[in-house]
């Protein structure tokens, strides 16, 4: 089985990245690639579902950090949804929740992107 | 069953007013839900509610205010009914008294000692009643007036009294658990940045690249304290200073803290910027943007540093964080050392491998036996230096009178001059067998070496052909150190004819001499090898050197002579390595 993997679906401006299994220095570089593909292809509006990662380390969490500059810059943003407790644990104690949107269902976290979808 | 109120009425007596009873009851049924309400709750700011807001149901007071101490600081933790923002305003603490007490009553000492009690009595607050819990002060409660105007009675003072105490027992109680919740995160934290360190352990012995090394690194770094800037400068101790990653910060910020890295590598540990003692280094990095520096150690050596921007959560790098960053990036600054280490004995184990192929290519080139010719003698000597540096001698029986004699000396080192030399002596070896003047040799030699080879590459050669029927001996010098020539002990006019060094120019013309050799002369041809040998001083052989050996020992048998100049040399460089091959070719006609 693969440790990590990430599902990409477009729906309409909105890009839905599935991450599943363990996301850690090993396996950042991957999920690295997945963001910098959308960045080239201006995908802005980013939802990240991690009803399937298991575990997250800080190497995973630095990766969004790299990000979140260039994607709020660009009127975008990287949001996340459906975070199992234990995942959620450590984006809390690193202090993520004062920087990122946290939400508990796919639909809801798609549905703030939702003046980027009309002009789409 | 006889009700509560039965009993009330039975221990108060008749003469006590119903009325009296009903308060009482009213009073203690307070309590018991307040008790009840109050210590179902751990949650702080729960139980302050109740506490506040019960009394002032039961009372109708207008307004009230919670002040709880915490580290000798009263702080406003609940306000109701006052339009002010109040909440979470700061007091030093002050003595008040450890019962109900009217604020009004208290002296003008106490109302002077702080500025609590004019805030309290601007808010229009009446009574204070302080928290206390196992004979400790927790806070106080304040209330304002009740909606009748009228004053606290004693009776409404006890109430206020009785349900504080059972507030402050439960404040303790969540205090406490507020206070391991506290512990318990920082736990938390502790064992989130054990699992970083080992994380990145694992990322960093999984790989021996130092873009990946620094990579891992820096994900880690920016998930970690939330940060989205960040530079890693390297110190290399031959290349400088190298911008090894950096993101979020533009190339030229960086460029301008250049005069600031000698300062920044003899950091010890993770710092503030603010704490960099050095002035200018200091507001470079605060112009850049940088909030915090840690340095990379491995085996006491700085490798280079780590320059981090602020954290995007707002929070401040804390002691615990700065302790954390050390280690993290020592642990990668000793992976850094490790891949380095690695990628030098992988270099090194290839160089040796090359050197070693270079050797045995020269080796399958030099002649191994020399011909035997009646009249004269012919020896070869070639000592390859550790870098094998492209010499290169021949001896070719044409006929059985006549015997070509070359060396050569390849520019640069290892298999790219063994195999010039070996294309050289290719070349070499089927033209000789043509009839072909020598110079129209050496310049086919020539034009073959200027088209097959880069600019940089040439090749100092010398030809000369023995005919021992008439002991002429014919040459083409084609830049090479000339040859030695030496009769009865007396140096004679070296054989200097022929034109430029092979490979320079692709139409170069070159010119043959002759000379005739007598019984007991001897042609000495060497490479630089011989006269650039260098003592540990840095000084040369030279010239001279060898035309006085030859002077001198012109007799010995060739293998002898070598031998003595070999000796020679080695003395005269007194151990310094040898840096370059040494090659030596002579002919000698033999006494009648």
């Amino acid at each position: 089985m693969e440790k990590f993997s990430v599902t990409r679906t477009d729906e309409g401006a909105v890009t839905l990245l599935s991450l599943k299994g363990f996301l850690d220095a090993h396996t950042a570089q991957t999920f690295e690639n997945v963001l910098k593909t959308l960045m080239n292809e201006q995908r802005y509006a980013i939802v990240v579902d991690m009803s399937e990662l298991d575990y997250i380390s800080s190497a995973g969490m630095g990766i969004f950090m790299g990000f979140i500059e260039e994607v709020r810059e660009n009127q975008g943003d990287i949001k996340f949804c459906c975070v199992n407790p234990r995942v959620y644990k450590i984006f809390d104690l690193l202090g993520f929740p004062n920087i990122f949107e946290f939400y508990a269902t796919r639909e809801e976290a798609i549905g703030q992107f939702k003046n980027i979808r009309d002009h789409s | 069953m006889p009700s509560y109120y039965d009993y009330l009425l039975e221990k108060f007596g008749g003469d006590n007013d119903p009325d009296e009873i009903n308060r009482r009851l009213l009073e203690l049924s307070s309590l018991f839900e307040i008790s009840r309400t109050l210590n179902a709750s751990l949650e702080l700011s729960h139980i302050l509610n109740n506490v506040l807001l019960i009394p002032m149901g039961r009372l109708l007071i207008s307004r009230g205010l919670i002040l709880l101490i915490r580290d000798s600081l009263c702080r406003v933790e609940l306000a109701k009914g006052i339009r002010e923002p109040v909440e979470h305003r700061t007091f030093p603490a002050v003595p008040l008294p450890e019962e109900a007490f009217e604020i009004s009553a208290l002296s003008e000492t106490q109302a002077s000692a702080s500025e609590l009690i004019p805030f309290l009595r601007r808010l229009q607050l009446q009574v204070g009643i302080p928290f206390i819990s196992r004979n400790r002060v927790l806070g106080y409660v304040f209330y304002g007036n009740k909606l009748s105007r009228q004053p606290f009675s004693e009776a409404e003072l006890n109430f206020l009294t009785s349900l504080a105490n059972i507030g402050a027992t439960a404040i303790q109680n969540a205090l406490q658990l507020e206070e391991i919740r506290q512990v318990n995160r920082e736990l938390d934290e502790k064992i989130q940045q054990l699992k970083t360190i080992f994380d990145i352990g694992e990322g960093l012995l999984s790989t021996l690249d130092e873009q990946e090394i620094l990579k891992i690194l820096c994900y880690s770094l920016a998930g970690q304290m939330t940060i989205t800037r960040y530079a890693v400068v390297l110190n290399h101790p031959r290349q400088g200073y190298q911008l090894a990653i950096h993101k979020g910060y533009a190339r030229e910020a960086l460029r301008r803290l250049e005069p600031a890295f000698a300062e920044l590598f003899h950091l010890n540990e993770a710092t503030h910027c603010p704490n960099i003692s050095h002035p200018q280094a200091r507001q470079a990095l605060e112009d850049a943007g940088v909030a915090v520096i840690i340095p990379m150690h491995s085996q006491g050596k700085c490798l280079g540093v780590v320059l981090l921007g602020p954290k995007v959560n707002g929070q401040p790098f804390r002691a615990v964080d700065l302790e954390f960053l050390t280690t993290l990036v020592n642990q990668a600054a000793i992976s850094l050392e490790n891949a380095r280490l690695f990628r030098e004995t992988l270099e090194k184990q290839r160089i040796e491998e090359e050197l070693n192929v270079a050797r045995t290519i020269q080796m399958q080139l030099l002649p191994k036996q020399f011909p035997h010719v009646p009249g004269y003698a012919i020896h070869g000597l070639n000592l390859p230096s550790k870098q094998v540096g492209g010499d290169y001698f021949d001896i070719i029986q044409i006929a059985p009178h006549r015997i070509a004699l070359a060396i050569g000396d390849v520019t640069g080192k290892s298999v790219p001059a063994a195999l010039l030399m070996a294309n050289l002596q290719s070349a070499l070896r089927i033209m000789i067998g043509e009839d072909i003047p020598l110079p129209r040799i050496v310049a086919r030699l020539n034009r073959l070496i200027y088209q097959n080879t880069e600019a940089d590459k040439f090749i100092t050669f010398f030809i000369g052909i023995l005919n021992t029927r008439n002991h002429a001996f014919t040459y083409v010098n084609a830049g090479h150190n000339y040859p030695l020539w030496c009769r009865r002990g007396r140096l004679r006019a070296p054989l200097t004819t022929g034109g430029i060094i092979l490979g320079i120019m692709e139409e170069a013309v070159y010119e043959a001499d002759t000379i005739y050799l007598e019984p007991g002369d001897v042609l000495l041809a060497y490479t630089d090898g011989i006269t650039e040998a260098t003592n540990p001083q840095g000084e040369e052989t030279g010239e001279a050197f060898l035309e006085t050996l030859l002077e001198k020992h012109h007799q010995l048998p060739l293998p002898e002579l070598f031998e003595r100049i070999i000796q020679e040399i080695h003395a005269f460089s007194a151990g310094a390595a040898q840096q370059d091959d040494i090659t030596l070719l002579g002919l000698k006609r033999l006494d009648n």
